[in-house]
């Protein structure tokens, strides 16, 4: 009875699309994402006609491996997500096809609707788009407003950025020994560098603090600049010398736990994370301000969000176009899910409603840039975390945060 | 070709295609991919010992190196002695509900290194884990466990030992089932005393199973990668930086084929190292 | 008189002292899996809360529910027993057919033969990753659960462990039956298989085990949600909710649940076989 059981079910998960072809179609999971998905894929089917789609996931963690592997292995799916710092190596390892025939084709769309540095930065290669986005992401702060109140400051500008001085400030007045152990219980602000926080954020808090991550040909990094040292100077002074964050490998154990459970006042994230705690921390009191930033330098944040391309091994492009189109659509963009629409049209419609707070994210986008998101970017992370782990695991670590450094691009260097 | 080679043949023949298939034949394919650049999405490229080389000069496979042997160092001696601690006392005439402890203690090696290594990072946890409950209790303080630099691979051994003391226990157990208590009766008579007799005859007489215990455990800690992958979650950290992990990081986050099957073969050779170590030692035993 | 009784007393002092010893060390390896289970019982809000709770009260069984229902571990759970269920049936009739082939019979290339199996126990498992994930792509068997059978059906220990056993099985046995008119294969049926149980069901706990703790292979050669067994879904699962410790437990529960119950029933052939492998040595 065990044994049949699986393949019965198996079966039974087979019918259901009738006569239209069914697309396959890859995503990753991150959070309460999967629910997400599992609306996306029911409403999909719901509004077309023409085609059907089945959704699998991964864990966003392994996904890049494990779309790697399975376009490597030929069982790819139909349809692949791309995400945030991924587009360019997908598209460098050639797994889309070009999209330019069916977007110019009869049943093709209107480009001008989505965001251009997105398409032109991430998605082209040879002069031809492989995806098109289907949401638009950046970063910005979001900050506990339970732990504001008790610590008796008020709420963030929704407009108007903080420096990263008043950010360290906040920080500070934030951080609690609760029970009086003498141990920290209750965090000012993430260090980065933690399962949460992929490596964008630092490069973007390393933007915003002067330095331009690449030259114009992307031939040479500079994590040697003084701008860098700086970022990784103010993290470590906010880990050792002003207690109010925790080092990035305690961050990373204890995961996104600290700030739906009151523990931590201030993470800078995605709009993903307003999803997710509507999802799993409806009762939350949280605010999101625009990302700090520091007098003197420009404002900076990132472009990002998911893309949509067609596998070079599906076998009914014409199927999958149709998917891609209904994941494009106005109806479908005008659904919360886990970025900002892709298409601006949607945004700017009378009574728009997406995730909390969007505005804010869509105001961060102006100053945002993609120009770390190479197809070299995991491998720069690696290397980038390590080093973020020698200079802020070690409380002494400061003074020699400068040839720690130059070491270390001059290893990006050679990767590039 | 006899009837009865025949037949052994026959008996022999769906293994022998299985193995072929699925654990000889990738053995000998792991050594071709070693010696190409491939990304497993675009052609490969020949680079022969290339990747041999490159890593006697890589500070993170040198890092894993020292990270694995300070591994093995630190569990497979305290493994063997709790090991056999256990199953002598448990074997000890005055003690009752021998059943009992030896399925208490068995229980962690049964269970799935991914399960296990789950639990124990929850009990790691800095903030809210048990650990650090019970050493603030105590008054050692607390603790950023697998989070500290260097704690973090002592927590794993630690994790490790849980787990494989019951192993050792119960092959103790057997080999000191095997010993004819006429040797102990002897040593009574001659006016031996208890803790005499154990470090004249009995740990003498395991010897054997002993070495068996250090080989295995020496080329299993070798290997260790499950708990490292579940602690670190999957992240490439100085401090918890073990060959297998490595070569999983190089193979499947970065898709360096030919870089991590080299790195197999390093670890390959060391292993065969020490079973040929173990065969010397027999040998000479004997 | 007093004398006495103190060296009466004196007489239990290693009993004591042994209990107490043994008894600490018990409880050092059943604390994770009771606070494993408390956490599994737990609220969300009860996790992060000062100070600590020991005892979930009252218990969430919910989370359960949720895990078993909501995230899917109710197929991964089946998964995992229909893989394990043929693997380990199939295994350990194949171990017995080549260890029967080695044990009894003389045949040209034996012990080379031998070799070609047993040395496949000291190439590290990760190493064959790669080269088998092209094997299964060259058979175009990728995200099958015949992916998922296929490797576990190789055991080099399986093969060395039935070859000690059949080994002890005395020749006269074989002969008589060979007299009454028993062919080689029916030799196999009727007196191999019958004299080995005991070893046998050994072997069977030990790759049912050994599967079912698989972790690895899966999460690389499946894609499909429905096909994953219940580690790599564990793992995954892991991943992704690292905040949510309830449910990660009332996951890992779910996991070790079967593997220990499996355990605690055939505990006997369980500790034999296991006693075997440092023994025979």
């Amino acid at each position: 009875m065990m044994i049949f059981l699986p393949m019965i079910i198996a079966c039974r998960q087979r019918g259901g699309t009738g006569d239209r072809p069914l697309v396959s179609c890859m995503t990753f999971e991150w959070g309460a994402g999967k629910d997400s998905y599992r609306v996306r894929e029911q409403f999909i089917n719901e509004h077309t006609t023409s085609a059907a789609v089945k959704i699998t996931y991964a864990p966003h963690s392994t996904y890049v491996t494990k779309l790697l592997a399975s376009f490597a292995g030929n069982i790819a799916p139909d349809l692949m997500f791309s995400m945030n710092g991924r587009h360019r190596l997908f598209l460098a390892k050639g797994i889309f096809l070009p999209l330019d025939d069916f977007i110019k084709g009869p049943g093709g769309i209107d480009l001008n609707d989505f965001n251009a540095t997105f398409i032109r930065e991430q998605l082209m290669r040879g002069g031809k788009i492989h995806a098109l986005p289907q949401t638009q992401s950046t970063l910005a702060l979001y900050y506990n407003r339970e732990l504001f109140r008790r610590a008796g400051l008020p709420d963030l500008s929704t407009t108007e950025p903080i420096t990263w001085d008043r950010y360290r400030e906040l920080a500070q007045a934030l951080t609690r020994d609760l029970d009086g152990d003498g141990a920290t219980d209750q965090y000012g602000c993430a260090p980065g560098f933690d399962s949460q926080q992929p490596t964008y954020y630092f490069y973007v808090l390393n933007e915003s603090f002067g330095c331009r991550t690449y030259n114009d040909d992307g031939t040479r990094a500079n994590f040697d600049s003084d701008a860098t040292a700086d970022a990784f100077r103010f993290l470590h002074s906010l880990i050792y010398e002003y207690k109010s964050a925790p080092p990035p490998l305690v961050a990373q154990q204890l995961g996104g736990a600290l700030f739906p459970a009151n523990r931590l006042g201030l993470v800078i994230n995605g709009p993903w994370m307003a999803y997710d705690f509507q999802q799993t921390a409806p009762d939350l009191d949280y605010g999101v301000a625009p990302l700090p930033y520091r007098p003197g330098c420009p404002r900076r944040n990132m472009i990002g969000g998911e893309a949509i391309g067609i596998s070079a091994q599906c076998r009914n492009p014409a199927a999958a176009w149709e998917i891609i189109k209904a994941f494009v659509s106005p109806e479908f963009q005008k659904l919360p899910i886990q970025g900002l629409p892709s298409r601006l049209s949607v945004m700017s419609q009378p009574g728009f409603k997406g995730l909390p707070h969007w505005e804010i994210f869509r105001n961060e986008m102006e100053f945002g840039t993609a120009n770390f998101f190479t197809a070299k970017y995991d491998q720069v992370s690696t290397i980038l975390r390590q080093y973020a782990e020698r200079i802020l695991s070690d409380p002494g670590a400061k003074p020699r945060i400068p040839a720690l450094l130059k070491e270390m691009n001059a290893k990006i260097n050679a990767l590039l | 070709m006899s009837y009865k080679t025949r037949y052994a043949l026959l008996f022999l023949a769906v293994p022998f295609l299985l193995f072929t298939l699925f654990r000889n034949l990738p053995i000998v394919i792991a050594f071709i991919v070693s010696l190409l650049d491939w990304d497993i999405t675009g052609k490969p490229v020949f680079v022969g010992f290339r990747h041999y080389i490159a890593l006697l000069g890589d500070d993170n496979f040198r890092r894993a190196f020292l990270n694995t042997v300070y591994y093995v160092a630190g569990t497979v001696p305290l493994s063997i002695v709790l090991g056999l601690l256990f199953a002598a006392l448990i074997e000890a005439r005055f003690i009752r509900g021998k059943a009992f402890f030896r399925t208490v203690y068995f229980l962690p090696v049964v269970c799935s290194m991914v399960a296990i290594a789950t639990v124990w990072s929850w009990i790691y946890n800095p903030m809210f884990g048990l650990l650090n409950q019970l050493t603030a209790r105590i008054g050692l303080g607390r603790h950023n466990w697998v989070a500290d630099p260097y704690l973090a691979l002592p927590c794993i051994m630690a994790m490790s030992v849980w787990k494989t003391i019951g192993y050792n226990m119960i092959i103790y157990i057997a080999g000191l089932k095997a010993i004819p208590s006429t040797y102990y009766e002897a040593a009574s008579i001659d006016g031996a005393s208890k803790t005499r007799s154990f470090l004249a005859i009995t740990i003498p007489l395991l010897r054997p199973v002993t070495l068996f215990l250090v080989i295995m455990g020496v080329i299993n800690s070798f290997q260790v990668f499950d708990q490292v992958f579940i602690l670190s979650q999957g992240q490439l950290q100085d401090s918890t930086n073990v060959l297998v992990f490595y070569l999983y990081h190089k193979g499947f986050n970065e898709l360096s084929l030919g870089y991590a099957s080299a790195i197999g073969y390093y670890i390959f050779l060391v292993i065969l190292g020490i079973t040929l170590v173990q065969f010397w030692l027999n040998r000479r035993h004997e | 008189m007093v004398f006495g009784l103190i060296k009466r007393a004196a007489r239990h002092i290693p009993a004591v002292a042994g209990h107490a010893v043994l008894i600490a060390g018990g409880a050092t390896m059943a604390l994770p899996f009771l606070w494993m289970l408390s956490t599994a019982l737990q609220s969300r809000a009860q996790l992060y809360s000062i100070p600590p709770r020991w005892l979930p009260s009252p218990p969430q069984w919910a989370n359960f529910t949720e895990v078993w229902f909501g995230i899917n571990f109710f197929r991964y759970f089946l998964n995992s027993c229909f893989i394990s269920a043929v693997v380990t049936t199939l295994s350990v009739i194949l171990c017995a057919m080549a260890g029967f082939a080695f044990a009894k019979y003389t045949f040209p290339g034996k012990r080379p033969l031998f070799l070609y199996f047993i040395c496949t126990l000291m190439v590290p498992y990760q190493v064959t990753l790669i080269p088998l994930f092209l094997v299964f792509r060259g058979m175009n068997l990728l995200d099958t659960y015949t992916a998922l059978i296929l490797p576990g059906l190789t055991s080099a220990f399986g093969i060395f462990m039935m070859r000690q056993f059949i080994t002890d099985i005395p020749e006269d046995l074989l002969d008589s039956a060979r007299i009454d008119g028993s062919g080689e294969a029916g030799l196999f049926t009727r007196v191999i298989l019958p004299n080995i149980k005991p070893a046998a069901s050994a072997l069977a706990i030990f790759i049912f085990i050994g599967i079912w703790n698989d972790f690895m292979w899966p999460l690389i050669a499946i894609n499909r949600d429905e096909l994953k067994p219940i580690q790599a879904g564990l793992a995954s699962f892991v991943q992704q909710h690292a905040a949510s410790w309830h449910l990660v437990m009332a996951g890992a529960t779910c996991a070790l649940a079967p593997v220990i119950a499996v355990f605690l029933i055939f505990q006997r052939q369980f500790v034999s076989g296991i006693a075997f492998t440092g023994i025979k040595e």
